[in-house]
């Protein structure tokens, strides 16, 4: 796994990439399988778990997934991917990635943080946490071979 | 409504993920086991009509009798 660019900045778009290599093999891993309606899911949560994102990364090439995020604060971030092959079981991929830059000057408001704040105006304690905020760019997808067929 | 729920441990090196399988309504109902005693944060993610809404909470786990 890899974020572009390599050290992202607080506040600022980056790209987490996922490159999947089968370790038998050392090729691509490109037979993922629709699960849950999506081909994977990410979980991005930071150490302290006050920031989560839960998103559906594309494919962009062969055996990489890509999706597009944005950290509120610098630090440690981890990075839980599910996925799962054709004909076999699911995978959970644990990954982590450090974000730089400054923490926003702003006051704190009710956030994701699942250690009290539950509140937040407007979301119901989910202002940062909407995946539907850190969507992908859909124009780069491309579909896996099979996509479509349904699944059996 | 249906949603999921997703358990990460304070180290980060244990993530859970459990789908909601009841009826629809308004009460969301998971089965899930903690693998071990300790401090969890989780969150819960169900759709309405036009959002998803996150839930986070803590969970604290604490050992059984059982198994002191």
């Amino acid at each position: 796994m890899e974020t572009v660019p390599a050290r992202p900045e607080a506040g600022a778009d980056f790209t987490l990439r996922l490159d999947l290599i089968d370790g038998s093999t050392g090729r691509p891993v490109d037979d993922l399988t629709v699960h849950h309606e999506a081909l994977a899911h990410v979980v991005v949560t930071s150490a302290d778990g006050r920031y989560f994102r839960h998103v559906h990364p594309l494919r962009t090439a062969p055996g990489r997934l890509e999706v597009r995020l944005r950290a509120d604060r610098p630090g440690r971030y981890l990075a839980h991917t599910e996925l799962e092959r054709e004909d076999s079981g699911g995978q959970l991929l644990t990954t982590g990635f450090e974000v730089g830059g400054e923490a926003p000057a702003v006051a704190k408001t009710g956030t994701g943080d699942p250690a009290g704040v539950a509140g937040g105006a407007g979301c119901r304690a989910c202002s940062p946490a909407c995946p539907s905020r850190a969507g992908p760019p859909r124009s780069s997808w491309i579909p896996p071979p099979g996509y479509g067929r349904g699944s059996a | 409504m249906t949603g999921h729920l997703l358990v990460r441990n304070q180290d980060g090196d244990f993530l859970g993920h459990v789908h909601e399988m009841g009826t629809p309504g308004a009460r969301l109902r998971f089965t899930f086991s903690f693998p071990t005693p300790g401090r969890y944060l989780a969150w819960i993610q169900y759709a309405t009509a036009d959002r998803i809404v996150t839930t986070p909470f803590t969970v604290d786990v604490t050992a059984s009798e059982a198994r002191r």
